[in-house]
C-alpha cells in the first residue's frame, strides 16, 4: 500500500510538473463536461421526462461517471498503453520489480485531463446536492466503485494482447463503449441491451445503478454496486494472470 | 497537382487501414443503437434516428490531423516535412480529403443500413440533394482538424483545444439533437457561428428538401470555407514564424 502511494505521488508530481500543460488540460476537460451538460439541459428543457428519466437525474449521471472516469484516468492512465507493452515486450521492467506487476503497470502514469474530470464530478455531485454529510460516503463509494470498473474492463480488454497481440485498438474502442454507455440510463434501453449493461458492459453499474443508490438508497443497490466493482477488479486480475504467464520477453536487457 | 496524388496515395492507404474503419463503424453503430433507443422512449419519429446516422457519419469519418500534425511538431519530423517542394499544410489537407473520403464510403454505407434497420423506414426523400453538401461540409471538418493541429505550434498539446472544439460541434452543429429542439434564440445563435451549417445545415434538408434552403446551405458552407482556408493560410505564416524562433 506505501509502495503503490509512493507510485502515485511521483506520477502526480510528473503530471504537474509541467504546469502550463496540466492546467490546460484540467480546465478544459472541466469545459468540454460542462458543454455537455448544457447540451443536455437544452434537451430536458424540450423533453421533461424521458421514461422516467429527468434533467436531475442526468446531472447525476454525468457527476458520478465523471468523477469515478477522472479518479481511473488519475490513478491508473498506465492501463491505456498496456496492451502495446504486452505486445511489445515492455512489461520487462516491471517484471524486475519485486512489486505487483499489474498495479505497476496501471500505476504508472496519470493522466492530467482527469483532474477537470474530478472537479466536473465534485461540482455536478454538489449541484445535484449530494455533498451533504449523509450522502458524501456514497459519492465516493460510486466514484471509487466506477473507477474500479473502468480500469478492470480496460485492464482485461489491454491483456487480451497476451493472446491476439497487439489489441490497442480494440482496448480503445471498449473503452469509448464504456463511457458511452454509462452516461445514458438504462431506463431507455430494453431486453437484451439491458441485460448487457449489466454483464459483459457493466456501464449500468458506473452510470445508473449508482445514480439510483443516491436517490433511493438500500443496502441491496449498494451491495450490488460495490459487488460488481470488487467482481470486476477480481476477474480483471485473473485474466491478466492467466495471460501473464504466456508473456514472453522483448529481450529488452539481453 | 501535387495534392491530388497525396490524397490518392492516402485513399489507397486508408484502404488497406480496415481494422481502423471497422472501429469507427462499430462505435457509429453504438451511438445509432443509444440514440434510437433514446428517441423510442420518446416516442419520436424515425427521422431523428435518420437525422444522427447522417450528422455523425461525416464526423466519424473525419480524420484526426490535429494529431497528426502535433505529432510531427512533437517528434521534429515538421522541420524536414516543411523542406518539401510542396506545402506542409495543404499536404496534410490533401491527405486527410484522401483518407476520409474513403472512410465516409466505409463507414456510410453501414451507417445507412443501421438507420434503415434500427428505424424500419428507408432514408428520407431528401436525402440525395443533402449529400453534396454533406461532403462540402466534411472539407469544412478537415480544415478545422488543420486548423486545430496548428495550434501546436504555440501550445504543444492540441488535445483540450479539440475536446471543446468537438463539443461545440455537438452543441452548435446540433450532431446528436437537431436544433429544432433547442429555444429559437439559440438557433439562430447557432446559425451565426460556422457549426450549425456544417451539420444540422445540411442534414436537415434530407427531411425538408427545399432547393432555396439548400442554396443558402450551400452559400453559407462556402463561404464558412472561404473564411478557414485564408485562416489556415495566415495561421500556417505565423506558425512557420514560431519555428524559425524555436529553430525546428
Amino acid at each position: 500500500m506505501r509502495y503503490l502511494f509512493a507510485l502515485l505521488l511521483t506520477n502526480l508530481k510528473a503530471s504537474v510538473a509541467l504546469r502550463g500543460a496540466f492546467w490546460m488540460r484540467a480546465a478544459f476537460m472541466a469545459l468540454n463536461n460542462g458543454i455537455m451538460l448544457v447540451l443536455w439541459m437544452l434537451f430536458f428543457l424540450r423533453y421533461r421526462d424521458v421514461n422516467g428519466w429527468r434533467a436531475a437525474d442526468t446531472v447525476a449521471i454525468y457527476a458520478v461517471t465523471a468523477s469515478a472516469y477522472g479518479l481511473a484516468v488519475v490513478l491508473g492512465h498506465g492501463v491505456s498503453d498496456l496492451a502495446r507493452r504486452i505486445h511489445e515486450g515492455g512489461l520487462d521492467a516491471f517484471l524486475t520489480q519485486p512489486k505487483d506487476v499489474l498495479l505497476q503497470c496501471v500505476a504508472s502514469r496519470s493522466e492530467a485531463s482527469g483532474w477537470g474530470d474530478l472537479f466536473s464530478g465534485v461540482v455536478l455531485f454538489g449541484v445535484a446536492g449530494h455533498l451533504a454529510p449523509a450522502t458524501l460516503p456514497i459519492c465516493l463509494v460510486t466514484a471509487l466503485s466506477g473507477a474500479a470498473i473502468f480500469l478492470s474492463w480496460n485492464v482485461m480488454f489491454h491483456s487480451l494482447a497476451f493472446w491476439l497481440g497487439d489489441t490497442s485498438t480494440v482496448s480503445r474502442q471498449a473503452w469509448h463503449f464504456l463511457i458511452l454507455f454509462s452516461l445514458y440510463p438504462s431506463t431507455i434501453f430494453g431486453g437484451w441491451l439491458k441485460l448487457l449493461l449489466f454483464t459483459a458492459l457493466p456501464a449500468g453499474f458506473i452510470g445508473y445503478l449508482p445514480v439510483d443508490l443516491l436517490h433511493r438508497f438500500s443496502w441491496g443497490t449498494l451491495l450490488a454496486v460495490a459487488g460488481a466493482a470488487a467482481g470486476y477488479v477480481a476477474l480483471a486480475a485473473l485474466v491478466f494472470r492467466l495471460g501473464l504467464r504466456r508473456y514472453q520477453s522483448g529481450s529488452r536487457f539481453a | 497537382m501535387k495534392q491530388v496524388a497525396i490524397a490518392a496515395l492516402a485513399a489507397r492507404h486508408a484502404l488497406h487501414a480496415r481494422g481502423e474503419a471497422l472501429a469507427r463503424a462499430v462505435f457509429y453503430l453504438a451511438i445509432l443503437v443509444v440514440l434510437a433507443s433514446l428517441w423510442r422512449a420518446l416516442g419520436a419519429s424515425a427521422s431523428y434516428v435518420w437525422y444522427v446516422a447522417l450528422t455523425e457519419w461525416v464526423v466519424l469519418a473525419m480524420p484526426l490531423l490535429s494529431i497528426d500534425i502535433e505529432e510531427d511538431v512533437r517528434r521534429g519530423d515538421i522541420a524536414y516535412r516543411i523542406a518539401r517542394p510542396v506545402s506542409y499544410l495543404w499536404a496534410k489537407v490533401a491527405e486527410g480529403l484522401g483518407n476520409g473520403a474513403v472512410r465516409l464510403l466505409m463507414i456510410g454505407g453501414c451507417g445507412g443500413v443501421a438507420a434503415w434497420l434500427l428505424t424500419g423506414t428507408p432514408p428520407p426523400r431528401g436525402i440525395l440533394l443533402s449529400l453534396p453538401l454533406a461532403t462540402l461540409s466534411f472539407f469544412l471538418l478537415v480544415l478545422w482538424q488543420a486548423a486545430l493541429g496548428l495550434t501546436a505550434f504555440w501550445i504543444g498539446d492540441t488535445q483540450p483545444l479539440f475536446w471543446v472544439w468537438q463539443k461545440l460541434l455537438f452543441l452548435l452543429g446540433g450532431l446528436l439533437f437537431p436544433l429544432d429542439v433547442y429555444p429559437e434564440w439559440l438557433q439562430r445563435a447557432a446559425y451565426m457561428t460556422p457549426f450549425a451549417p456544417m451539420l444540422h445545415g445540411w442534414a436537415r434538408l434530407a427531411f425538408d428538401p427545399d432547393p432555396a434552403l439548400a442554396a443558402r446551405t450551400a452559400l453559407l458552407l462556402l463561404g464558412w470555407g472561404v473564411a478557414l482556408i485564408a485562416f489556415l493560410a495566415w495561421l500556417y505564416r505565423r506558425a512557420l514564424v514560431v519555428l524559425d524562433v524555436n529553430g525546428g
